[in-house]
């Protein structure tokens, strides 16, 4: 970690990789534990799905690989970043056009054009005219459909013509194949466009072009003619806490991202900053938004920094609840399945209130952080796991068998839940000293079992796990089922609003602002909502709003970005 | 006693008689109403009918819904596009070298245009459908049309009906090769449950609203852009033609139940589209 490696303030806090710039990027990243490994994986040709919560990595990951690839002259595969972020914008077309899968087929086409464009750019390659009308229809047409316009006239882009444009910059470049990276491919919250994504994946795998996609674990559903494992490889990005160099990752993730005299007064306190790495639990966004609550970069004053017990505590508990909001906002983004997500509040105290147990009677060096739920699990149960897995409250671990009593699936889960509610070591003031401890030499063997009704709370889950079916807005009827399409009592079609529209309606209150950022906000500008924000063309009106200027206007545009992502 | 052993195998029948044919057929209540509302009419009279609890206990009764369903589609592809061929001058244009049965002509009498021209065209499947488009409103449908995406579905169902009709609920192989279904051991028996009518429902719905609305299209357009070009264009006529239009393709159910995504008056929509085209 070199001096050269030190954020400056500009860019210190821009947590999200996609919106550093590429010599920021460049220099402030840390290399995750299993780079090399992935890295070549994704490099390589075959499909890949990497896979991870929010903040893991994802991005960061597929960017340096693009760097890597662009870097090298000498590199077999022409690298195409593509990020999908904007999906979301286009699923109302899915509640109003029947055609909708065609133009978010168009879409996502459009987007993989003006990655390739932008690859040639980077590399100073010179583009065909051809490629170059191609890429800026594209660009129009793309925009369109993002603002929900469906483009007039007929043209079509295909995955051949594509395909044949790929061959083109290959030749171009003297490259042997493309490596196609489709970041934030999830479309966590629109099944139809799940769906029509890994269909797209699978028709544009070829001998030239392998595709690689980011994807959420828990609630990416993919189309029943897809099968991972055999369309498509999965790698697992989400790093362990637990793994040997988690720390040390960490702190140099740290090191480079704050300044000097910061890290230092950090490194002090180093059981604290220990507590605090685990209880990023393996995100390495999460770790940097704690951070930066410990100090202040004051003009005059210069650096402050406070970094006591209390403030980590305090910051441990805030960073906490900020990923349990995560996990609660999904009751917006999937309506339907509004009793899961309860359940799954529900069933983490639980299981936080197991392990607590657990580890009361258990010495330091024997502490568990695991639950293990009997297999097999019913597939409501799972969802509600893989929503929770989804938010980063729980990571998947291996299987294990007890024999006679059975297989089960083992979580590991959220240290910052863990220690939110004191459950590590369990006593009733225990020093956070002793957690660090207890949390670096942490026993795989011990975990607690459970049932999946113990852990419900319910003898008959299904009962408890149904979907909220919204009724028929005509009548006022319940719907019959699941698969009803029409009102049995009117015949009125059965519709589901739009989960875009729905959160672009949501108040500006809804972002993770502070309540005197969004008075200020509604006093100064006529900006009320999430939509308000996105359609606020260059933040102007963000802008006009008295302490906030071009770094506060990013960052509140990129936190409604998220927020609909 | 000698054994008359052609009698031996299963019952003898007296003669049997269909009596009256007339006694098949009454009139047609929802002639008033256009061809999509009538669609939704029928559609809703099976739908209501076929609950989840009646299904599960007349199992065998699904299919024939089925059949319901996607003849209440046909009927309205063959209205649709009789309506078109009778309001639009285009259309007749195209459609003049077709034939039609003497038969349609004298049953149909005045109405052989809008009744009797597609008697003869088959319409299912989606190459029939875009085929009779073309043949008979001079329109070639494409991806960029609302219905091309549902008319793969249509294809698909138009597979699973054959069963449902033809065949006595045994799934042919053709078909069943043709949408990919899993083999299964011995006879395929055609299942239609709950699920699998709301299912085959929605796609029968999705393709009338969608075609509705991209015929509307090219018939609005040719009422702004080509029609005025024909000799004894007036503007009694203008009118004329575009509420003959607007009740071919306007649906009064979706209004009532808030369906319509951009409502507006018969008036409205006209000055709009003469806007648009101007």
């Amino acid at each position: 970690m070199s001096s050269n490696s030190v954020a400056e303030p500009g860019d210190r806090f821009v947590e999200q990789a996609e919106y550093m710039a590429t010599e920021s990027f460049r220099r402030l990243t840390t290399e995750h534990p299993q780079e090399k490994r992935i890295l070549q994986r994704l490099c390589r040709g075959g499909a890949k799905l990497i896979t991870g919560p929010r903040g893991c990595g994802k991005t960061t990951i597929l960017l340096k690989a693009f760097h890597q690839l662009v870097d090298d002259p000498g590199a077999p595969s022409l690298p195409v970043y593509v990020n999908f972020k904007a999906s979301l914008r286009l699923e109302p077309l899915y509640k109003t056009k029947a055609n909708a899968m065609y133009w978010f087929n168009q879409w996502m086409l459009f987007k993989c054009y003006i990655g390739l464009w932008e690859t040639l750019r980077q590399m100073d390659v010179d583009e065909s005219r051809e490629l170059k009308e191609r890429v800026e229809s594209a660009r129009r047409l793309a925009g369109d459909l993002e603002r929900g316009e469906v483009p007039g006239g007929r043209f079509e882009m295909s995955v051949e013509s594509l395909t044949e444009s790929v061959e083109l910059a290959l030749i171009a470049t003297g490259r042997t194949r493309c490596v196609l990276f489709l970041d934030d491919a999830a479309h966590a919250f629109s099944p139809d466009q799940q769906r029509d994504f890994f269909d797209f994946f699978r028709a544009i795998k070829s001998r030239f072009v392998a595709p690689k996609a980011a994807i959420y674990p828990g609630v990416t559903v993919v189309s029943p003619t897809f099968h991972i494992g055999h369309d498509a490889e999965e790698i697992d990005v989400w790093i362990d806490p637990y793994s040997t160099d988690y720390l040390d990752f960490m702190r140099g993730l740290v090191a480079r991202r704050v300044p000097p005299a910061v890290f230092e007064k950090l490194v002090s306190s180093s059981d604290l900053l220990d507590v605090v790495c685990f209880a990023a639990f393996g995100m390495p966004r999460a770790l940097l938004n704690i951070i930066r609550q410990f100090y202040e970069d004051d003009v005059d004053e210069g650096v402050r920094v406070k970094f006591g017990v209390k403030d980590v505590r305090n910051q441990i508990g805030v960073a906490y609840a900020n990923t349990l909001h995560l996990y609660s906002s999904l009751r917006d983004k999937l309506p339907m399945y509004t009793n899961f997500v309860s359940a799954g509040e529900s069933l983490l105290e639980r299981m936080i209130d197991s392990v607590k147990s657990y580890n009361r009677i258990k010495l330091e060096s024997r502490q568990s952080v695991s639950i293990a739920i009997q297999a097999p699990v019913a597939p409501e149960l799972e969802r509600v796991l893989g929503f929770l897995q989804y938010a980063g409250l729980m990571m998947k671990d291996s299987g294990v068998s007890r024999g006679v009593k059975g297989r089960f699936d083992r979580y590991k889960i959220h240290v910052g839940g863990l220690v939110s509610r004191n459950a590590v070591i369990g006593q009733k003031s225990t020093s956070l000293g002793l957690v660090a401890k207890a949390l670096g030499a942490r026993n795989a063997h011990e975990f607690t079992r459970v049932t999946p009704s113990k852990l419900l709370g319910v003898d008959d889950i299904l009962d408890s796990l149904k979907l909220a079916l919204p009724a028929c807005h005509s009548c006022g009827t319940a719907r019959a089922s699941e698969a009803a399409k029409f009102c049995l009592n009117c015949g009125s079609p059965l519709t589901a609003l739009s989960t875009f529209k729905t959160l672009v309606a949501k108040g500006v209150r809804d972002l993770p602002l502070s309540k005197r950022r969004v008075d200020r906000i509604r006093e100064h500008s006529s900006l009320r909502t999430i939509g308000d924000i996105l359609l606020d063309h260059e933040h102007r009106k963000l802008r006009g709003v008295p302490q906030i200027g071009p770094y506060w206007a990013d960052r509140i545009y990129s936190y409604a970005e998220e927020f609909i992502a | 006693m000698s054994v008359n052993w052609k009698d031996s195998v299963c019952r003898s029948v007296g003669p049997v008689l269909l009596n009256d044919p007339s006694s098949y057929v009454v009139p047609f209540a929802a002639q008033a109403l256009s061809p999509i509302d009538r669609f939704y009419e029928g559609m809703d009279a099976l739908l209501q009918t076929a609950t989840p609890s009646f299904l599960a206990s007349h199992r065998i009764l699904g299919p024939t819904f089925l059949g319901g369903v996607m003849a209440a589609s046909e009927e309205f592809l063959r209205a649709i596009i009789g309506g078109v061929v009778r309001v639009c001058s285009v259309a007749q244009v195209c459609a003049a070298d077709r034939q039609i049965q003497l038969g349609s002509a004298i049953w149909h009498g005045q109405d052989v245009v809008g009744r009797g021209a597609l008697e003869g065209a088959s319409l299912a499947g989606k190459a029939n459908v875009t085929k009779t488009v073309k043949e008979f409103v001079d329109y070639k449908l494409t991806a960029t049309d609302q219905c091309w995406s549902v008319l793969d579905q249509y294809e698909r169902l138009c597979q699973i009906r054959h069963a449902a009709i033809h065949s006595g609920l045994v799934m042919p192989g053709k078909n069943a090769v043709k949408l990919g279904v899993k083999p299964v051991q011995g006879v395929g028996e055609l299942y239609v449950g709950f699920d699998e009518l709301q299912e085959a429902a929605a796609i029968c719905s999705a393709l009338v609203a969608t075609l509705n609305a991209d015929l509307f299209a090219v018939v609005a357009e040719r009422w702004a852009t080509t029609w005025p070009a024909s000799s004894g264009w007036t503007a009694e006529i203008k009118r004329h033609s575009w509420n003959a239009t607007w009740d071919l393709f306007y649906s009064s159910v979706d209004a009532s139940r808030g369906l319509i995504g951009s409502p507006t008056t018969r008036l409205k929509c006209r000055n709009a589209v003469a806007a648009a085209f101007a």
